[in-house]
């Protein structure tokens, strides 16, 4: 049995990849620097063991919170605004339709396919729990997509997304969606089998600058931001002005920074005066962002590199926030993923 | 420690073999380039700190990324079809191979079992490798891989009166 088990993997694993070979070094490095943000756009789950106590909440508002629409507005059944997205394009259909395609033209300034920051999110949404395939001009994306009654969110991988689909800036990109149909199974014979009714959508978002996106309404009561570790040098906001930048001088010895935000808002980092990396926060979930400053960038790197045990001034400068943050260095953990 | 250069020369030559078991893992060329670039993306951030020859390091960061995708079931990645929609049209009329049955039944799999199978009779690994790279007890790789045979046999992806054991044996 396995004699042939090997056989028939390797038969399909020999098959020949897509043609990616070098690019995928560049791709790699545009994604480390992409992980970061994303990150910090997400948050860092593997935080949450620090989260220990809660700390008495800080500052009230100080600076007041752009839009906050009190019901969100729904395209094509999906949140127009996600994740610091907004929904620009994308199609719903009701089976028996077993086919959803729609364009997008990614416009020729303002969004650039090789960059490390995301450029392009996509969304689905479904009446009942199914499966989709996505393409992307024709070219198979992704398989058996779990869609349910919760919208989902994320960021394109754009840079695999233009090699696989051949996207080019300025011209329409076709989205295609198909709920995942087994013609060998009748209708619910098993549990992979297909609903007979329902619905399914998908969006397509593109970022929105901070200062310009809709925040959801402040709660009554913020959220409680984490304690730090004893040994972990912090900067914390200024409980009485949010919104002041706040330094810290320390001997250089870290490899990350975490950082967390009560509110929505950017907080921008600037290490021995250079600015490394940009924290978005787009609710009033505390969920601790992470960067590491271990860039890629040769040269970052380098610059990094060479601050090691000397003294250095780490500031953390704050935009649109209206509540507490802070942020924590950390020297290298153990190895862990 | 390895280097930065080091690194460079590790994605370039050891990527095809990781891509073609991230490929039997998400049966999805676009997938498993996902899959392998966010494991060396991941492992990059450890690789100051390794002390050994990292392949087994980003091969356990490929496998337990591929079953927390799972777990968190929020992102796109957990491919089991990998045919498109006419080519799985094409399949309900025409003849079907019987070794595709066994392919599409592989992909059916729960994730830690098609792992368990990857790793086993593709990547030749020992029940002690496999324990070591999925974090669990070599009994549980035994218990696994006899699992995920025994459900390839009562795939519902295999045609009624479908012998699974005359095309595996």
């Amino acid at each position: 049995m396995s004699t042939n088990l090997r056989e028939l993997m390797e038969r399909h694993a020999e098959a020949s990849p897509p043609p990616l070979g070098a690019a995928r070094l560049d791709q790699i490095r545009r994604r480390i620097a992409r992980h970061r943000r994303t990150r910090a756009l997400a948050g860092s789950a593997s935080v949450a063991a620090l989260v220990v106590a809660v700390v008495a909440m800080w500052a009230a508002v100080v600076a007041p919170a752009p839009m906050t629409p009190a019901v969100p507005k729904l395209v094509y059944g999906i949140p127009e605004y996600a994740q610091g997205g907004r929904v620009v394009a994308g199609g719903q259909a009701v089976l028996p339709t077993t086919h959803l395609d729609f364009t997008y033209v990614v416009p020729t300034q303002g969004l650039d396919l090789r960059s490390a920051t995301p450029v392009l999110g996509y969304s689905f949404r479904c009446s009942v729990d199914m499966s989709l395939d996505i393409s992307i001009n024709g070219k198979p994306y992704l398989n058996d997509v779990t869609c349910g009654s919760l919208a989902s969110f994320k960021w394109f991988d754009v840079g695999i997304m233009a090699i696989v689909g051949n996207v080019v800036v300025g011209r329409p990109v076709t989205f295609e969606v198909a709920p995942v149909l087994w013609p060998f199974l009748p209708p619910r014979a098993s549990p992979y089998a297909p609903p007979v009714t329902g619905s399914y959508a998908m969006a397509i978002s593109v970022p929105v600058p901070s200062d310009q996106y809709p925040f959801p309404p402040r709660p009554a009561q913020l959220k409680p931001l984490v304690r730090w570790p004893d040994g972990v040098a912090r900067i914390d906001s200024n409980p009485a002005d949010p919104l002041a930048p706040v330094s810290t001088t320390v001997i250089w010895q870290y490899q990350d920074i975490r950082l967390e935000c009560q509110t929505p808002g950017e907080l921008v980092i600037t290490i021995a005066g250079r600015t490394v990396e940009t924290y978005y926060s787009w609710d009033y979930e505390t969920e601790t962002g992470l960067y590491s400053s271990l860039p890629y960038d040769p040269s970052a790197s380098s610059y990094l590199a060479a601050l090691d045990g000397q003294p250095v001034t780490v500031t953390v400068t704050p935009r649109q926030v209206s509540g507490a943050w802070t942020a924590g260095l950390e020297v290298a953990p153990p190895i862990a993923y | 420690m390895p280097t930065v250069d080091e690194y460079d020369q590790f994605v370039v030559t050891l990527s095809p073999r990781l891509l073609r078991s991230a490929y039997l893992l998400t049966r999805d060329w676009a997938a498993a380039e996902d899959l392998l670039q966010t494991a060396l993306a991941k492992a990059w951030f450890a690789w100051r700190r390794l002390d050994e020859w990292p392949e087994a390091y980003v091969r356990k960061i490929m496998f337990h990324t591929y079953a927390s995708w799972w777990r968190r079931g929020s992102f796109a990645e957990s491919p089991t079809a990998g045919l498109d929609p006419q080519q799985r049209a094409t399949d309900h009329h025409a003849e079907v191979d019987d070794r595709d049955q066994v392919w599409r039944a592989l992909g059916r799999l729960p994730r830690r079992q098609r792992a368990v199978l990857v790793l086993r009779y593709y990547e030749d690994l020992s029940v002690a490798d496999i324990a070591v790279i999925l974090d669990i007890s070599e009994g549980t790789v035994k218990s696994q891989t006899a699992r995920a045979l025994a459900r390839l046999r009562r795939s519902a992806d295999l045609t009624p009166g479908f012998d699974i054991d005359k095309v595996m044996a």
